[in-house]
């Protein structure tokens, strides 16, 4: 019983269906005045070719005696009277109107007749949805929104401009503008009409993949910040725009320096992100068990960790001199021979690529 | 031969009587159609043949306005639409007449 009621409620206004039952009571009377009122509105659709006081004069006190009708029952019109369509074509031949102008299909029938004889079709059928479910009508806007954002999405996808944003921003607020200024007209003209529905046609069919894009760059953009580190990280340092992976000091006298801690202004610990290792400039990094970050201490620099010798690694970009140029003003320090170049010598070089202890180095001065 | 289209030759005649003896609006005209015994015919029917009666000067045509809920249209009879029964009422009365011969002649109980 609730359920009956409850479907009753539901398609109240729906199609006439023959099986469907109003509910009784107050209820009743409003859901059959929204009946007639549909029905009317359908059969007068479907009176639509004819001259407008023609039409008034055929469905005056139409909706009275169809109220009347129904009551009497409690059945839908649909089921007491067929289809609008039927009931106006009956109408009309009752009344010595000529019959509807029905679109001829066929061989040769194509033509500004039929075009119009369609457009006239469909408009009856928009009608009559309109008045089934009214609250389509209070949607509109957000249509008009979204039809102008898919056209102006569609543009931007075929003219390959990029302006994905403000395309669709301009055609969702022309799309608006049009949509105030179609609802104060007179009924279109078939010619505008039909461009409106292609139109309309084609929007509806860009949403989705519209949507779908849109999703879809922005859960692509997480997946790459998550896995190819495109998006800074929030701990690491940059220089000249590029991730910091490691850092290499030197002293006042040129002498390269391990074990170094840096501290920002604030006193924070400069550190780097150490998942930046993973680019595949360092191998064989050697993980923490727990949760599988690398096992080196990220405040430290050179970064290292066993088996690998910062300074002197073949897969880094750059090797660190073995020495620098002493700060001007500064005096070298005893370990290293004031003479030496930026560039080290042969032999030091090679000293230092043969020798993988870092621990060789020498001492800061002083 | 089917009754709705024997109704379809006589609605004319028909819609003038019923209104003729009281005015009405359309779907009351239905009813008393329907209670005198002209079960097939068709609301939309007799809508549209008092619409064109009244076209044809037939009718007369009055709105009745409703506190609650949308307008009544009665039709009334006019002179024209009395003369317009009679002189269709006579016709009919011959065409029954005829028929009734046939079928007599026939040996068919009318």
């Amino acid at each position: 019983m609730n359920d009956a009621e409850a479907m009753g409620a539901t398609t109240q206004g729906g199609s006439a269906s023959a099986t469907q039952v109003l509910p009784t009571g107050a209820e009743s009377a409003q859901a059959r005045s929204a009946d007639v009122r549909a029905y009317v509105t359908a059969v007068r659709s479907w009176l639509s070719d004819l001259p407008s006081d023609e039409v008034e004069d055929l469905t005056a006190g139409m909706e009275a005696d169809l109220d009347e009708r129904a009551a009497e029952t409690g059945d839908r019109l649909g089921a007491l009277l067929g289809e609008p369509e039927a009931y106006a074509a009956e109408l009309r031949a009752a009344a010595g109107l000529a019959p509807r102008v029905v679109p001829v299909v066929g061989a040769g029938a194509a033509g500004p007749g039929l075009v119009e004889a369609l457009v006239t079709l469909l408009r009856a059928r928009a009608d009559g949805i309109l008045t089934r479910w009214p609250w389509l009508r209070e949607l509109r806007p957000t249509w008009w929104l979204a039809r102008g954002a898919a056209l102006g999405w569609l543009l931007s996808m075929w003219t390959g401009t990029g302006r994905t944003v403000l395309l669709p921003l301009l055609g969702a607020v022309l799309s608006f503008w049009l949509g105030l200024t179609m609802r104060r007209r007179d009924p279109l003209r078939p010619a505008a009409w039909t461009s409106l529905a292609v139109a309309n046609v084609i929007a509806a069919l860009a949403v989705l993949p519209m949507v779908s894009t849109y999703t879809q760059s922005y859960l692509g953009s997480d997946n790459e910040y998550l896995s190819e580190g495109y998006a800074p990280y929030p701990e690491s340092i940059t220089a000249n725009g590029e991730e910091v992976r490691n850092l290499f000091a030197y002293d006042a006298s040129g002498n390269r320096l391990d074990g170094v801690r840096l501290f920002d202004q604030a006193g924070r610990t400069v550190v780097i992100d150490t998942n930046l290792l993973f680019d595949g400039t360092f191998e064989g990094i050697p993980t923490r068990p727990d949760d599988g970050m690398p096992d080196v201490a990220r405040d430290v620099f050179p970064l290292r960790w066993a088996g690998h010798d910062a300074w002197a690694d073949p897969r880094m970009p750059w090797t660190p001199p073995l020495v620098l140029a002493p700060v001007p003003g500064v005096a070298p320090s005893t370990a290293v021979s004031p003479t030496s170049s930026p560039t080290p010598s042969p032999t030091t070089s090679q000293i230092a690529s043969s020798s993988p202890s870092p621990t060789v180095t020498p001492s800061p001065t002083p | 031969m089917e009754g709705t289209q024997l109704v379809k030759g006589v609605l004319d005649l028909a819609v003038l009587a019923v209104v003729a003896r009281e005015d009405g609006y359309g779907y009351d005209v239905v009813r008393r159609l329907r209670s005198a015994g002209l079960e097939e015919v068709g609301d939309a029917s007799v809508y549209g043949t008092l619409r064109r009666l009244y076209s044809a000067g037939a009718l007369t045509s009055y709105v009745v306005p409703s506190d609650e809920g949308p307008h009544r249209k009665y039709y009334g009879i006019n002179a024209q639409g009395r003369h317009l029964l009679a002189t269709e009422g006579k016709t009919w009365a011959a065409f029954a007449a005829t028929m009734d011969g046939l079928l007599e002649q026939a040996g068919v109980q009318s």
